[in-house]
């Protein structure tokens, strides 16, 4: 399932795919990739995404109604 | 850069290629055996591989508290038989075809005496294997439970 919270909050920030990945220290298809539902990134990754995009786990990675 | 998709994907690239390499040493101690008649002392390199890799397995998994058991009750015990019929057949094969192209069965007899004995301290050592996996999932759920 594609992950548009990610891209939204990323997009309100202005930042790209690029940016994000640097930040977070990955590469950039891996962004894509999780924002394309194709990758689960650990646990670690989703808090380090958290906090570069200031948003809470559940704000971006829980299907449900945050 | 630590991209960890990138690093499980290449430890999963790494792990099926030593699958495949251990496969094919096990295909290469046959081959040595029955083809080309070769003692234990002559298949050395791939004895010692295939005997070792468990060890080192073992010992990594008692490092890192893992315990192999829940995986090997997961798998069937149907895909092992059938797995094992197939192996005991192309075996069977191989040992006829050496016995028809050697002639006098002394050499013959060598290399299957070895064979058989590796196969039998195989399967012992997977059983014994079993039972120590089991303890230690016993210690591990012991020493972390609430």
């Amino acid at each position: 399932m594609k992950n548009l919270k990610m891209k939204a909050a990323r997009a309100v920030l202005d930042y790209s795919q690029e940016d994000l990945a640097q930040i977070v220290g990955v590469t950039r298809q891996t962004i894509g990739m999780i924002e394309a539902g194709k990758y689960n990134p650990t646990l670690n990754l989703c808090i380090a995404i958290c906090k570069a995009l200031h948003k809470t786990l559940d704000e971006l990675f829980w299907e449900g109604e945050a | 850069m630590k991209d960890e998709r990138m690093e499980l994907g290449f430890l999963k690239i790494r792990a099926e290629l030593c699958t495949i390499i251990y496969l094919f040493l096990a295909l290469s101690l046959c081959i040595k055996v029955f083809v080309f008649g070769m003692s234990g002392k002559e298949c050395f390199a791939e004895t010692a591989v295939l005997v070792m890799t468990p060890i080192y397995q073992l010992v990594r998994q008692r490092q890192l508290d893992l315990s192999g058991y829940e995986l090997l009750k997961k798998q069937s015990t149907a895909k092992h038989l059938v797995v094992c019929v197939v192996v005991a057949g192309v075996v069977a094969l191989a040992a006829y075809w050496r016995f028809q192209q050697v002639g006098s069965a002394a050499e013959w007899k060598e290399s299957i005496v070895f064979f058989v004995a590796f196969a039998a301290s195989f399967v012992a050592a997977r059983l014994v294997y079993l039972r120590y996996e089991k303890k230690r999932k016993e210690e591990l759920d012991h020493r972390y439970e609430d």
